[in-house]
């Protein structure tokens, strides 16, 4: 009798977390992007009129009201400060950013940390931190390359350039473009000496990287 | 403590499902693998009876519950007509790949891997594209296009007398000090058919995508293969509902993904692919939206419903392997002794590199195919599945009086069904390579149109919380009269963005639906952000066109201030 008591109630807790869908039960984070609820609303996925009347389950919101706010807050920043890269994006001098985990308070104000990463306001640039760019429609910072990529480079520019002294990172002969590796120190200087020059230069914002799906 | 009671039901549940299962760890091997030799039946596979996606027989493929027999792909077909891929090569730039797996090896490109963890370009070609910290994604992905076949052992891939490279290009070696588009732009080219990408964006957030990565992609499908156009394969998203704490708001309500908003992913010249179970149905993390071209098979979590049967890193301490807690096939058992193989693979990256291996096998069956081509070949060879054209609501029921949240399908006025949850369909691999082998349609010229413009001066206010919305129209004449995709382009300044819904009108009255309303994608504004639609495939496009943005949430306001469109087609 307590063997066949014991049976149901492991058939009946069994039951339990079985019926509200499999990833319940995942035991690995195959993909962190993977939240349980995912699976939970599976039948949301019908048209209306098949859901109907039998909605599924409301999902219950993850977070506590006080989590704070990661909308962004547009900033302005004066033109002298920055580039304009393209329409609502800006190079911002004097903003630097480096890994939240390597930041040293001694390096400057806080404007920003995000993706780990902490942007910050230093009149003096402390050393092997990547320049900012700050989109002013998005409210967001963006580290930059060091490497400048130049648009519209043929074979026979892109030998003048190297002859000057530009250290060739990439060029891709199809599409025309020169990559150029300079340094984080000295990457405005040389974006605004080729800009100058009437080439078509560009900074690299590195808005993110690709993730596994 | 929910957790622990589930570990002490579920272990022994997984290993009763398992019929060869040993329920021990005691079969499970050292860090390298080799203690054992994987059970060889020759002239066979012996796990492809698990393979769902190749044949589904309502398996259970190692979880607790069984697919649904019949829903599958025809890949089965094919392969007994003996197309196997056979001169395809296929890139595949992922997390690196355990070239040395015995169901990989043979079919390498020794030459070809890449290895971009270097910021020195040199070291980029050629060497071996082991995966960093045993990350298993990528050996995966190549197990489901090209694990040899009928070698005796394992499963088998989709084409499985495909070769393949492999790009170790995704994972945390990236940093700020290099060029990560220099190395984006390099991964797109090279001497190959296909090219398969099973990674993306976190789908919060609209990327902007960089000129010259759409240069790159139109080089590759104008020059490539001589000139025929490399197929570009992409997983559409994991991010039907999606929570990300950098991207949404204090709430605590999650977001509601879109192909739409990945980098890359509103260009016609790549094949956005959708994921199916072994039910039948769209997979539960399945992106929508209007940029999908096709679904193929992508899994649920592989525990309660089947995942992919497909290789594993060598050794059961690496791999999917290593972070499975349970006895049974995934940690090593008598089928599996040294972890070659993992039934836990799944998303929209388990779904596109099946597709590209059906795209390998019509490209065996005729190799004269185009880019377009292929994309027309498996636009309207495509199964209809869980059809309807009934309205859907939003998966949390935050709709708009007034307003259809979106369609399952729509029919175009040129006869195609269209939906945002499966793009064409599900990828029928037995009609799509039939089709292919007699193939004799002309596309004709391809014409991308300038891009003509609405701007708006003053903005224009977007009426809040009102189904009405803000509309506006576009006159075009003399552009394409067979519409192959439809691109717009939005600026737009609003403190919230997820609350905005976006719909085209094309000029024969089909409705697409670009972004659907309260996605609480968490951005406060666009300028000239890309969307793509290909909800018109076939369609006459001269005539007026219309816009129409809804805003449908009360967290916050905004203007419209331009919109222009593109048509893509002959």
């Amino acid at each position: 009798m307590k063997k066949l008591l014991l049976g149901f109630f492991i058939l009946f807790v069994t039951f339990l977390f079985f019926r509200q869908e499999d990833t319940k039960v995942t035991p690995i984070a195959l993909d962190p992007k993977r939240g349980l609820d995912k699976e939970a609303v599976d039948i949301s996925r019908l048209p209306a009129s098949v859901n109907h009347p039998k909605r599924g389950k409301k999902i219950a919101p993850h977070l506590p009201t006080s989590t704070p706010m990661k909308r962004e807050e547009t900033k302005s920043y004066s033109e002298d400060e920055t580039r304009v890269l393209s329409r609502g994006l800006r190079f911002i001098k004097n903003v630097y950013v480096v890994l939240s985990k390597n930041f040293d308070p001694n390096m400057g104000e806080i404007v920003k940390i995000q993706n780990g990463m902490t942007f910050f306001r230093s009149e003096q640039r402390p050393p092997e931190v990547a320049n900012v760019a700050y989109s002013e429609i998005k409210g967001r910072y963006y580290p930059v390359s060091p490497v400048l990529k130049l648009a519209n480079i043929d074979e026979t520019s892109r030998q003048d350039l190297i002859a000057k002294g530009l250290a060739e990172y990439y060029y891709q002969p199809e599409l025309k473009l020169m990559f150029v590796q300079s340094s984080h120190e000295k990457l405005l200087s040389l974006y605004d000496n080729l800009a100058s020059e009437s080439i078509e230069v560009e900074m690299e914002v590195i808005t993110g990287f690709n993730q596994p799906r | 403590m929910k957790l622990i009671l589930a570990s002490l039901i579920i272990a022994p549940l997984l290993t009763a499902c398992n019929p060869t299962s040993t329920g021990t760890k005691a079969s499970v091997n050292d860090a390298s693998g080799t203690s054992s030799s994987d059970p060889v039946v020759p002239g066979t596979d012996p796990l492809v009876t698990e393979a769902w996606h190749i044949l589904n027989t309502g398996q259970k493929t190692y979880s607790l519950t069984a697919g649904k027999t019949g829903e599958d792909m025809k890949i089965n077909k094919v392969h007994e007509d003996d197309i196997l891929g056979r001169g395809v090569r296929i890139a595949i730039s992922d997390s690196g790949i355990d070239v040395n797996n015995p169901d990989l090896k043979a079919n390498q490109l020794s030459s070809l891997h890449r290895d971009y963890t270097s910021n020195i370009q040199s070291n980029w070609r050629g060497g071996n594209p082991y995966p960093i910290e045993e990350e298993a994604h990528g050996t995966a992905v190549a197990g489901l296009v090209a694990a040899v076949g009928w070698n005796g052992i394992g499963s088998r891939g989709v084409a499985p007398s495909a070769s393949y490279a492999g790009f170790l290009f995704i994972g945390d070696f990236h940093n700020n000090t290099a060029s990560y588009l220099v190395k984006t732009l390099d991964q797109i080219s090279g001497d190959f058919d296909i090219f398969n990408y099973s990674y993306g964006y976190q789908g919060c957030r609209f990327m902007d995508t960089s000129q010259s990565i759409i240069d790159a992609y139109k080089s590759g499908v104008t020059n490539l293969r001589n000139g025929k156009g490399a197929i570009y394969v992409k997983a559409a998203g994991n991010d039907y509902i999606g929570y990300n704490s950098e991207c949404t708001s204090n709430d605590g309500t999650l977001y509601y993904g879109n192909t739409n908003t990945g980098e890359d992913q509103n260009l016609p010249y790549l094949i956005l692919v959708g994921a199916l179970n072994a039910s039948g149905q769209v997979s539960s993390y399945s992106t929508p939206g209007s940029g999908l071209w096709i679904s193929a098979a992508g899994g649920e979590s592989g525990t309660g419903k089947p995942a992919m049967l497909t290789t594993d890193i060598s050794g059961c301490q690496k791999g999917y392997a290593s972070k499975y807690s349970y006895p049974g096939f995934n940690r090593g058992n008598s089928v599996n002794p040294n972890c070659n193989y993992t039934s836990l693979m799944n998303g929209t990256s388990s779904a596109a590199p099946v597709l590209s291996g059906v795209v390998a096998l019509m490209l065996e069956a005729n190799d004269s195919l185009t880019w377009r081509d292929v994309k027309h070949i498996l636009a309207v060879t495509a199964d209809r599945i869980n059809f309807s054209l009934a309205p859907m609501i939003h998966p949390n029921y935050k709709d708009l009086a007034g307003h259809v949240y979106d369609y399952l399908y729509v029919k175009n006025a040129a006869n195609y069904y269209f939906s945002n949850t499966y793009g064409f369909g599900r990828v029928n691999a037995q009609a799509a390579v039939n089709m292919a082998k007699t193939y004799a349609i002309d596309l004709g010229t391809y014409v991308e149109t300038n891009w003509e413009e609405d701007i708006l001066s003053p903005a224009l206010n977007i009426p809040n919380q009102n189904a009405t919305g803000l509309e506006r129209t576009i006159d075009l004449a003399s552009t394409p009269n067979f519409i192959e995709s439809v691109q717009i382009k939005i600026t737009t300044q609003h403190t919230y963005l997820g609350d905005l819904g976006l719909e085209l009108t094309s000029a024969q009255g089909t409705v697409s639906k670009l972004l659907l309303i309260n996605s609480n994608i968490n951005d406060s504004g666009l300028i000239d952000y890309i969307f793509i639609t290909n909800a018109f495939y076939g369609e006459d496009s001269n005539g007026r066109w219309k816009l129409k943005v809804i805003d449908a949430g009360a967290k916050g306001t905004g203007t419209l201030s331009a919109w222009s469109i593109r048509i893509n087609g002959h």
